[in-house]
């Protein structure tokens, strides 16, 4: 069998919507958990965070069971018309409450390190908070923000366990190139292995060697 | 008409609760500067009338208009107050050029007021690559260029040495005369003020301000203290500012 572009295609495709949809989640959501230090945040917070510390397939189970027709979230989807398990608009879902959080993560750290007075001082020249996010907040975060993508990017690429539970293998729909590498190597043909596994490392390769130059330059 | 400012905040540090109240009238072209030791409140007060921190309870008025009571709250970028912070707050992503035309009113001369700080040749520098007091200048011709009302200096000429700051105030000096600036300074350093400012107060605790009193209060009447009283507010433990050079207590800024 020859090496199959469909399957890089579709985590392609996967890994940069879910990096979009978490970079539109979590930036206000890390602007405004650095901005509001509430008692309610650290709850909040873990609540968000807590998919970064559990297995993807026990992630994936309970993501496949608030999705059933038993319960209210797959109910209320499909009330809607919306079927989420074993489709790509599920794959995405999943793997931005998944991954998301990295995103959020490299977010607040990087708005947290932003002196509180250029805040102020952007509102006294007569700047409203909007404007001020946009010119002074979002220029000043451009590493935590390139962080934040590569990273989110990267672990959707490279998702095994979770985009297997919640997407199978269909192919040109939830087949993805990790997906699509673990069945060469059930059926043995290790020369297409390699050629996905090479193509994964590459690109791992790529955003980690970006990710240390932004360390290295901040 | 001009600024007046009753107000009462209490600050919480981790060690210790500092009740703070103060009263001040500030009259449009008046140049006014505010003395007291670190600690005693200064910034919390400019903080306050530019609308960074929200006061427990009073009133802050311009001109006719309330910028806080109990019913208003005006948003700090809707109250053309500019405040030079005590570390200058420069946008470090922009350049001295950038940082001074951010906040530029319009019809306001950017290139005028960087001949004015000598900053033409360092128009394209970054904030990094100036020294403290490029910096300074760079951080009050911002200020100035976006023509607020009044103009709150917060410590400005901390951490500069002696050359630099005798430049600097002279060279302040004469921008002051010139605009017409309305003025409230805070500083721990009376020379700065006395340069600057056309009047000085001062911020002391209330403590040793009391002893001060009782001293003063021996063979006058006790008018000293019924004139806080009649101003309807009464003497809180923490700090109080109160006009220095005539020491009378019936003119007391609480």
């Amino acid at each position: 069998m020859k090496f199959d572009f469909v399957p890089l295609w579709v985590s392609f495709r996967l890994g940069l919507l879910v990096t979009i949809l978490a970079l539109l989640a979590m930036t206000p959501l890390a602007w405004y958990t650095v901005r509001k230090d509430t008692p309610l945040r650290r709850f909040f917070e873990s609540l968000l965070v807590i998919p970064l510390s559990l297995p993807p397939t026990v992630l994936g189970f309970y993501i496949l069971l608030c999705w059933s027709p038993r319960f209210f979230p797959g109910k209320a989807l499909g009330a809607m018309g919306f079927s989420l398990p074993f489709t790509f608009l599920g794959l995405v879902v999943a793997c931005t409450i998944a991954h998301g959080p990295h995103m959020y993560q490299s977010l607040r750290t990087s708005f947290a390190r932003i002196e509180g007075d250029l805040w102020n001082a952007s509102l006294l020249l007569g700047k409203g908070p909007v404007e001020t996010f946009f010119r002074i907040v979002l220029p000043l975060s451009r590493r935590g923000i390139i962080s934040g993508v590569l990273t989110t990017f990267l672990h959707t690429l490279g998702d095994f366990g979770l985009v297997l539970m919640i997407g199978g293998s269909i192919p040109a729909e939830t087949r993805t190139i990790s997906i699509a590498l673990y069945e060469q190597v059930e059926k043995m043909n290790y020369a297409v292995a390699h050629r996905y596994a090479a193509v994964l490392i590459g690109i791992s390769f790529l955003g980690v060697y970006v990710l240390s130059k932004l360390q290295k330059e901040s | 008409m001009g600024l007046t400012v009753h107000l009462t905040k209490t600050l919480k540090t981790t060690s210790e609760t500092i009740p703070l109240a103060f009263a001040l009238t500030l009259g449009g072209g008046e140049r006014k500067g505010i003395m007291g030791a670190s600690g005693s409140g200064k910034t919390t007060l400019l903080r306050m009338i530019a609308g960074l921190i929200r006061p427990d309870s009073g009133i802050i008025r311009w001109n006719q208009q309330i910028w806080y009571d109990e019913n208003h709250w005006v948003v700090p970028n809707k109250r053309k107050v500019g405040l030079m912070f005590q570390h200058h707050a420069l946008f470090p992503h922009l350049t001295v050029e950038e940082n001074i035309r951010y906040g530029a009113a319009k019809g306001c001369d950017v290139q005028e007021l960087l001949h004015m700080g000598e900053l033409e040749k360092r128009r394209n520098h970054y904030p990094f690559q100036l020294s403290g007091g490029e910096r300074q200048r760079v951080a009050l011709l911002r200020t100035l260029a976006y023509k607020p009302e009044i103009l709150l200096l917060d410590e400005p000429f901390n951490a500069l040495d002696r050359g630099t700051k005798t430049r600097l105030l002279s060279w302040v000096q004469e921008i002051f005369e010139y605009w017409k600036v309305t003025l409230l300074m805070v500083s721990h350093e009376n020379s700065e003020l006395d340069s600057l400012c056309t009047e000085i107060c001062s911020v002391e605790d209330l403590r040793a301000l009391h002893k001060k009193w009782e001293k003063m209060a021996e063979g006058r009447n006790s008018k000293t203290y019924g004139a806080i009283n009649t101003n309807g507010i009464s003497p809180l433990p923490g700090t109080y500012v109160w006009e220095l050079p005539s020491e009378k207590p019936e003119r007391l800024y609480v």
